[in-house]
């Protein structure tokens, strides 16, 4: 099949295709958001992009001949979970504390066997409950070396370091977890894709130009080339192939479009640009001489707006995701 | 043993953790009766009506049916509430004030956020459909291709999920595409 890009008339079976496959989202999530104030804030985002929409609409007749692009919104997805707010950190240890009081007594006898050596190593760190820690009108209520009216502190006695081989070292060692902050954080390194491990990390590219220098990469769709055909060369071309990326949805998830000045010199009367959404599991982002590309950045959704013209940012912002 | 497992369902049912399920302190548990349901008890009965193995086939040794009395009244212990169990939890009413403020406060956050993600998403939706409507609007054809769904559905096994300390190797940077994607490239 060839595939040729002629603004035509609407083929009749294609008028109802968005409904069909893109369902609205009123009716599954309307619920889930449930408060007023929410309610509000759709309706207001509704109104603007329908606003949007006409204005667009407006902007573009038919006649006006537009260069159709495919963009590629590649991320990182966060490596960790996002930071705890101090309430939720308080909330956590709160209710982890009440699980530890509500806690069976640790049952010694079980995993020592009485009169064994072990039995006595373990014994012996363990510290003496009399219950004259609580000052309270209640009588303490000591069984098995535990006040119930409180949780346990359960000891386990240190390894014997002189009988430790080296086999067993390994085995024994303590798990000390890696640190949330990596070097990238620390010195700002923008072409790492090891920072900011708990938020997305988008790919923006710039290119050797007056305005509009940083932009997420795009490629013009060649004659017979889908858009996600596009998006692939696109990808080879700019990054190189030492790339694990997988592309979400052959559906575009964003839309960008503007108008070429005369000194632009372009065929065109301005461009449209597709993004689909794609993401990296491994590798580098290795820009080819070819592609024209000087800079490249892995961004947050915060970072994003410094680099990028304001009407750029506008019709982007949305398909982004916060965390 | 057919004795030993038909009490245990009874011996397990301990209302500790009413206290996470629905935000109220008072379901905490009494201990269940144990006099009746002790592992002593239980062996006690075992004993006379002289079944005791636990192992078929295992020969015993001198003084062996001591030791797997002892044995038994280990195992039993490991799950018998008796004495084990901590004391019910008794808050003042300001106490109890507290608790349930802090727990109303978390639904609020959850409720917020989830709203929040549900607007997110939304907003991602009707870009993706302001997209679609534009690429209709441009190319039929191209709109009927990015419409193609592809069957199966494959979802990449490099996935993985947000852990809460990043892993040792945070990022394979020096990844490569397998040596067969190499060659095809070099035919085609």
């Amino acid at each position: 099949m060839t595939l040729r890009h002629v603004p035509g008339p609407l083929r009749p079976h294609t008028v109802g295709l968005v409904e069909q496959f893109v369902r609205p989202a009123r009716r599954q999530g309307g619920r889930s958001i449930g408060t007023a104030a929410a309610k509000e804030i759709t309706t207001e985002a509704e109104s603007s992009l329908l606003s949007s929409t006409t204005s667009s609409v407006a902007e573009s007749p038919a006649s006006v001949a537009f260069k159709i692009m495919s963009g590629l919104i590649l991320c990182r997805q966060p490596i960790v979970t996002p930071e705890l707010t101090p309430f939720e950190s308080a909330y956590y240890n709160y209710q982890s504390e009440l699980q530890k009081r509500l806690m069976w007594t640790f049952p010694k006898w079980f995993y020592y066997p009485e009169g064994t050596l072990a039995e006595r190593q373990f014994s012996s760190v363990q510290p003496t409950v009399d219950g004259s820690d609580r000052t309270e009108f209640e009588k303490p209520d000591i069984v098995f070396n535990r006040d119930r009216r409180s949780k346990q502190e359960v000891v386990f006695p240190e390894r014997d370091v002189e009988r430790e081989t080296e086999e067993s070292a390994k085995i024994y060692a303590k798990i000390e977890p890696r640190s949330r902050i990596t070097e990238a954080d620390k010195t700002i390194d923008f072409r790492s894709l090891e920072r900011k491990l708990d938020r997305t990390l988008y790919l923006l590219v710039k290119k050797d130009r007056q305005a509009n220098e940083w932009k997420f990469p795009a490629a013009e769709v060649l004659n017979g080339e889908s858009l996600t055909g596009a998006a692939k060369r696109l990808l080879l071309h700019t990054g190189g192939p030492n790339m694990n990326t997988w592309l979400v949805s052959n559906t575009p998830a964003a839309y960008h479009h503007y108008p070429y000045k005369p000194e632009d010199n372009e065929a065109y009367d301005g461009a449209k640009i597709f993004y689909l959404k794609s993401r990296i599991f491994a590798g580098t982002f290795v820009p080819q001489k070819e592609s024209g590309i000087i800079d490249y950045a892995w961004l947050t959704k915060d970072e994003i707006p410094d680099y990028v013209h304001k009407g750029y940012w506008a019709s982007m912002a949305n398909a982004l995701s916060k965390q | 043993m057919i004795l030993a497992n038909s009490f245990l369902p009874r011996m397990l049912r301990t209302r500790t953790r009413t206290l996470f399920a629905n935000g109220s302190v008072l379901g905490a548990a009494n201990a269940p009766v144990a006099s009746i349901f002790s592992p002593q008890a239980i062996l006690d009965v075992m004993t006379y009506n002289g079944s005791l193995t636990l192992s078929r086939g295992k020969r015993s040794r001198a003084g062996g049916e001591l030791q797997q009395k002892h044995k038994i009244v280990n195992m039993l212990s490991l799950i018998s509430p008796r004495r084990k169990q901590p004391r019910r939890i008794k808050l003042s009413y300001e106490d109890l004030l507290r608790h349930r403020t802090v727990h109303r406060a978390w639904q609020l956050i959850v409720r917020t956020k989830r709203a929040e993600r549900g607007l997110e998403l939304q907003k991602q939706y009707y870009k993706m459909k302001h997209a679609c409507d534009e690429l209709r609007k441009t190319s039929h054809v191209l709109y009927e291709s990015a419409m193609e769904k592809p069957s199966p559905i494959r979802f990449p096994l490099e996935y993985r999920i947000p852990t809460l300390t990043p892993p040792r190797r945070i990022w394979d940077a020096t990844w490569k595409p397998p040596a067969e994607e190499k060659k095809r490239r070099r035919t085609v």
